[in-house]
């Protein structure tokens, strides 16, 4: 029972930031299924680690207090008229768009049901030893009373990696009354079922109704995916933010809507706050997004997201870097001595992703399919968006290369620790890769167009 | 939102669709089969579905170990033996962390000095226990000895220095 009214606080905060981004548009459900969840889980742990910050523990007043304010939202938005409206789903559209919400729901059981019978907290020593003791920590005290972040016995649970999905958690547990891991687990599996919507109504958009749910399905029912939901890892929220931040940097090069910088910026603040390689991904989609947006308005839109999202960030990194690190530091090693004198290194890793490429039990022909449809599309290379993709990938994929180049700690061990979480976190890159070129081959019928187009930057603008 | 299609794409050669839907297919067969070959996983959904209650997982267990060992005050835990089939580090650091989760804001030291842990050598086997002045001042109410008996890893020793 707490469970599903921690699930409604989500959805209503989610709903509300929809609704305030969207303004009286019409969106598609899958889309407001799929942003809600990201949005809600996001803007409800944020409020509750800013809250947290100022010295408030999580509780039903607090938390109730943010629900209560989104419906305030959403009844003056409707008295204006500017509540967002559902698109109506097309006659032919229906069986797929059927077939699709059933097995992501099929799915989401499977993942509850292992996550609560065998799972979580139990599988992985992160689930309790980061997220779990976090969760319990912020739900028990305010963060500058926390001992776990100034007792040197606790750096175990890497005391500056990010808070976000530990207030998820707390978010959970105020319902609850107590930290009670059952009620936690309903936040991954709305990560989990939100990232499925979400990614359907990216494919839908591109792709014609089958193919969207088909290539949506074989996301969420990746059995890394699956698993990785079930075992309470912060993961699984971070695919879902990093699938919303790169739909929206997508969305943002082909139409020009300011209201996908928007986007950009939540998913982008959220992804910062999740892990610590969210704020060098954020950073790596930024800066590419920065460098392909043509024209000078365009292009400020972008830096002002970028400030915005800086400002959302910066008083919760800035409390984190106050923590005393205990561990041993990735930085002292990012300089060109240390690299030069460890190019061995990246055979290594060269071998390693290659091997976890080709791991079919976990991955089945996920990261050969960009390969495929980049040769049998071509026609998306036309296109800005596409270049962001690849780049936003190839990037990606660089930066975590780099961080086993310079690692610390034992290398073997690290790879073995992380690669197949790092892989996880590039299955939403390839996934629109994919709608990107597939629309190629199998359009949708028609490309809506944007709401309200952005004023178009000359040529001198961009001068 | 304009119901104007821009941008609207040529009806796409049939030989084009064929070759997608081909490929869609063998993707999802390609991410279907696994789960039936991933013997862990499928095997865990299989036993969710079909077994009785499993019971506590190993969390709930240690917790609730807690409650009965040390309901109140910090704790000092030890360890002596660890199985000797190569899962030692694991279980170790995955008793430490779920000691450590299932008591806080209490705390559990492993020695005298506390200071970071981070793989199993920070977990010292066989630590001495602490004088009482120590273990006073730490408000240490229980000492926790971890180790193998008949073939199961557990609490084999325990003491109570307040009483």
């Amino acid at each position: 029972m707490t469970a599903i009214v921690a699930s409604i606080a989500f959805v209503v905060v989610g709903i509300t930031l929809v609704a305030l981004v969207e303004r009286g548009r019409t969106v598609s459900g899958a889309a407001l299924i799929g942003h809600s969840l990201g949005l809600g889980l996001s803007g409800m742990a944020g409020g509750l680690l800013l809250l947290s910050l100022l010295g408030l523990v999580p509780q039903p007043l607090s938390a109730g207090g943010i629900c209560i304010a989104g419906i305030l939202t959403l009844w003056q938005l409707k008295r204006r008229q500017q509540l967002l409206r559902l698109a109506a789903v097309p006659p032919a559209a229906r069986p797929a768009g059927s077939t699709m919400a059933v097995g992501l729901v099929v799915a989401s059981l499977v993942v509850a049901l292992v996550a609560m019978r065998h799972g979580f907290m139990d599988a992985g020593l992160d689930a309790i030893a980061i997220w779990g003791l976090k969760a319990k920590a912020v739900y028990l005290a305010p963060l500058r009373d926390a001992p776990v972040f100034r007792a040197p016995g606790f750096s175990f649970s890497h005391l500056q990696y990010p808070l976000l999905v530990a207030f998820q958690l707390a978010a959970a547990y105020v319902w609850a009354g107590s930290p009670h891991v059952a009620t936690g687990q309903v936040v991954f599996v709305l990560a989990y079922g939100g990232m499925g919507a979400l990614a359907y109504a990216a494919a839908r958009e591109r792709l014609r109704p089958w193919p969207a749910a088909i290539l949506a399905l074989a996301l969420a029912w990746l059995p890394a995916q699956m698993q990785m939901a079930c075992f309470g890892y912060a993961d699984t929220f971070f695919v879902l933010a990093c699938l919303g931040n790169a739909w929206a940097a997508w969305r943002y090069l082909e139409h020009g809507e300011r209201r996908d910088l928007v986007y950009f910026a939540l998913y982008g603040a959220a992804l910062a706050l999740t892990k610590t390689e969210g704020l060098v991904t954020v950073a790596i989609h930024g800066t590419l997004l920065l460098a392909l947006t043509p024209g000078r308005r365009p292009r400020l839109a972008v830096l002002a997201a970028g400030a915005v999202l800086l400002a959302a960030i910066a008083p919760v990194w800035l409390w984190l870097l106050s923590i005393p690190a205990h561990e041993p530091s990735f930085s002292q090693n990012l300089n060109v001595a240390f690299i030069g004198a460890n190019t061995d290194r990246l055979g290594y890793i060269l071998r390693a992703w290659f091997q976890q490429m080709t791991t079919w039990r976990y991955w089945g022909g996920w990261f050969f399919l960009p390969l495929v449809v980049a040769v049998l599309g071509p026609a998306a290379w036309r296109r800005r968006g596409t270049w962001w993709l690849w780049a936003a990938l190839l990037g990606q994929a660089a930066f975590y290369c780099l961080v086993y180049l310079i690692t610390p700690r034992d290398l073997a061990w690290h790879v073995r620790d992380s690669i197949g979480r790092l892989f996880l976190h590039l299955t939403p890159l390839v996934f629109l890769i994919a709608v990107a070129h597939l629309s190629d081959l199998m359009p949708a019928a028609a490309v809506p167009a944007p709401a309200e187009p952005e004023p178009a930057d000359d040529a001198a603008d961009a001068g | 939102m304009s119901d104007t299609p821009v941008n609207t794409p040529a009806p796409a050669a049939r030989w084009r669709v064929v070759v997608g839907t081909v490929l869609l297919l063998g993707l999802a067969v390609s991410v279907v089969v696994p789960h039936g070959r991933s013997r862990g996983f499928m095997r865990l959904s299989l036993q969710s579905l079909t077994s009785p209650d499993p019971g506590p997982n190993a969390a709930e267990r240690v917790a609730t170990a807690y409650t009965l060992y040390a309901p109140e005050g910090n704790v000092y835990l030890r360890f002596r033996d660890l199985p000797a089939d190569g899962s030692q580090d694991l279980t170790a650091l995955s008793y430490y962390y779920r000691s450590c989760y299932a008591i806080y804001p209490r705390r559990v030291y492993v020695l005298p000095t506390p200071g970071p842990v981070q793989v199993r050598e920070d977990l010292p086997l066989d630590a001495p226990i602490p004088d009482a002045a120590w273990l006073r001042e730490h408000d240490i109410r229980c000492v926790l000895t971890l180790g193998m008996r008949d073939g199961h890893f557990g609490v084999v020793d325990q003491e109570f220095p307040g009483l």
